[in-house]
């Protein structure tokens, strides 16, 4: 499709122009609007990996998510280590880790039960969270975590995000095109024929949420660099709905998909709180909307734009 | 702390009452699950809805009136959002359904955090029922001995409903297949519609009787919710008797738990859905 492969160039290059300039043209505010954008994104792209290509869908990322986060926190307030490359790499590390344990137990269910059951595991880190008050400081969460070096201004810290979260998708990117990505994509559409063709189901579910983990603790220890802080409500079941929301607005055929959900959901959450306070009313509405008019999400909208009188019908 | 035996089985009682709470709960979610094929996740916060119209019905015309008017109330507004959203998506990937629910549970929080603000609201026990019972040597609230026996009797007219009659047997028929229940003439939808609105009554029935023992908050949904889950969970998805053995071991649990480790009560619950997703993943009373 020619037309479309020029236009998602032409689109690409003035996004990748757009993100670069943005700290020298816009406010500060609109900077840390975009950074907040592009840190779910790569929460969303990570969830995609294991909601799009093994079709997962882990309800609880929010868990990974806090778990860096607090492991971010932790390490910079409470040991003296204060060296982002070590840090940024322990805190998803831990994230992977728990992501290991909880895939253990869950591996083998599908649909509704995988779902629940990571919205119980999420939930139960939130409550023991809460409670750990010595190490977590509890409701209140920890605040003004600062990193050393040159991760103090707001530029810097934009820039830092952008390269972190480009250089994660690429590699989520590769990971979902390797055959093992394609493997994954064989048991969506089919477990049991996969395991025909001598395919490990449970262990190829198993490594996804494993890596998918990893990348969504990187998007947590990034938060901690965005916010200085890491706060219990991260691990709350509302942060891991926010994750697959984006997926689906933007739809989850499609790798960026989460990008531009992400950007919708981020973009309106912060017009719409600023004329009124019932901001998670209209979340809900949007969310109803999206599953019973455009199911596809925003980039199967787009999509089906395209492909009209072509005759072709791409899910 | 001395624990002496009476004082052990009047925390049982009111860990049975507890559990049997969470038992009309987590029974709606199943059957809905069973039936209708879809994981209410919402249904917590139909639960969080029907606790804050008993505030305001109890108080407006008595307790007693709000456990028949909280209920109906309940199932007719439960008959909206199936007609209105779930219908649409029985088709529908698990994705869609999951997500569907979460924008209903955004929507209804925030239409209870409308109505009725941010501040906590706590329950009157209805003076017929304040004190204590001797119930063959142990002592235990008159509410739960009232929780005990209405909710055996919903829960048995629940179990004569689905297996002694017409209806019950057209819903089993549904369950076993759809289509072939729709091929013999029978209104699959309105089936579904009819199910719907009893598990979404179930739940408020559940919060009616809850009412007066404990106080409504913001944020109770996503407890309760994961309460619903975790009976599920034990007692098997789809099993209406696995709930109740599920949701009796939870409430007993959850009971004992407060004499014991007062602060990590609620961890239990946690324990056992893992040790038992651990070793049966398809719950303990499951037929698979």
């Amino acid at each position: 499709m020619p037309a479309k492969s020029k236009f998602v160039w032409i689109f690409g290059c003035l996004i990748a122009f757009f993100l670069i300039i943005v700290p020298f043209v816009l406010s500060r505010f609109w900077v840390g609007t975009i950074t907040e954008i592009l840190i779910l994104t790569l929460a969303g792209i990570s969830l995609n990996f294991l909601l799009g290509y093994a079709g997962c869908l882990s309800f609880g990322h929010g868990a990974f998510f806090a778990t860096a986060a607090y492991t971010t926190a932790i390490l910079i307030t409470r040991t003296g280590l204060n060296q982002y490359f070590v840090i940024l790499l322990v805190a998803p590390l831990m994230a992977a880790f728990l992501g290991a344990i909880i895939g253990i137990l869950i591996s083998r269910l599908y649909a509704f039960y995988y779902a629940i059951m990571t919205v119980a595991f999420t939930m139960i880190l939130w409550s023991i969270i809460r409670r750990l008050r010595d190490l977590t400081g509890g409701d209140s969460g920890i605040l003004g975590v600062h990193f050393a070096g040159f991760l103090q201004e707001m530029n810097n810290i934009y820039f830092f995000t952008l390269a972190v979260v480009v250089l994660c998708a690429i590699i989520l990117w590769i990971i979902g095109n390797s055959p093992f990505g394609w493997a994954l994509r064989a048991i969506r559409e089919n477990p049991v024929r996969s395991s025909f063709v001598s395919i490990n189901v449970v262990w190829h579910r198993y490594l996804a949420l494993v890596v998918s983990s990893f990348f969504c603790g990187m998007a947590g220890s990034l938060h901690v660099v965005y916010t200085f802080g890491a706060f219990p409500e991260l691990a709350f079941w509302t942060k891991s709905a926010d994750i697959v929301t984006i997926c689906i607005l933007g739809g989850i055929n499609s790798f960026l998909g989460p990008a531009i959900g992400s950007a919708v959901l981020i973009l309106l959450e912060t017009f719409i709180t600023s004329v009124t306070l019932y901001w998670p009313l209209i979340l809900g509405i949007i969310i109803c909307a999206v599953v019973l008019l455009m199911p596809q999400g925003i980039t199967g909208l787009i999509r089906n734009v395209f492909n009209k009188g072509r005759g072709e019908f791409r899910a | 702390m001395e624990i002496s035996l009476p004082l052990l089985g009047t925390l049982v009682a009111t860990g049975i009452a507890r559990g049997m709470i969470y038992f009309l709960l987590s029974c709606g979610l199943t059957i809905i699950f069973g039936v209708l094929g879809v994981v209410n996740f919402a249904h917590g916060a139909f639960y969080m809805l029907a606790f804050y119209l008993t505030f305001t019905i109890a108080n407006a015309v008595g307790f007693g009136s709000s456990l028949i008017l909280v209920p109906v109330l309940m199932a007719l507004i439960g008959a909206i959002f199936e007609a209105g959203l779930f219908r649409r998506i029985y088709k529908a990937g698990h994705v869609l359904q999951l997500l569907l629910s979460v924008g209903i549970i955004f929507i209804i929080s925030d239409i209870v955090r409308l109505v009725w603000g941010l501040d906590p609201i706590n329950g009157d026990m209805p003076a017929l029922f304040a004190g204590r019972v001797d119930f063959f040597g142990i002592a235990m609230s008159k509410y739960s001995l009232f929780i005990i026996v209405i909710s055996s009797l919903i829960a048995l007219g629940l179990i004569l409903t689905i297996y002694k009659t017409k209806f019950g047997s057209i819903i089993r028929a549904c369950v076993f297949d759809e289509e072939m229940t729709r091929g013999l003439g029978i209104n699959v939808s309105r089936v579904f519609l009819y199910v719907f609105m009893g598990g979404i009554g179930l739940a408020a029935v559940a919060a009616v009787i809850a009412y007066p023992t404990t106080s409504g908050m913001l944020g109770m949904d996503a407890q309760m919710i994961i309460i619903a889950f975790s009976v599920a969970i034990i007692g098997g998805v789809g099993s209406i008797g696995g709930a109740l053995i599920a949701a009796l071991i939870i409430g007993i649990v959850e009971s004992l738990g407060i004499l014991i480790m007062p602060r990590y009560a609620d961890s239990f619950i946690y324990i056992i859905v893992v040790a038992v997703l651990f070793v049966r993943p398809q719950g303990l009373f499951s037929l698979e």
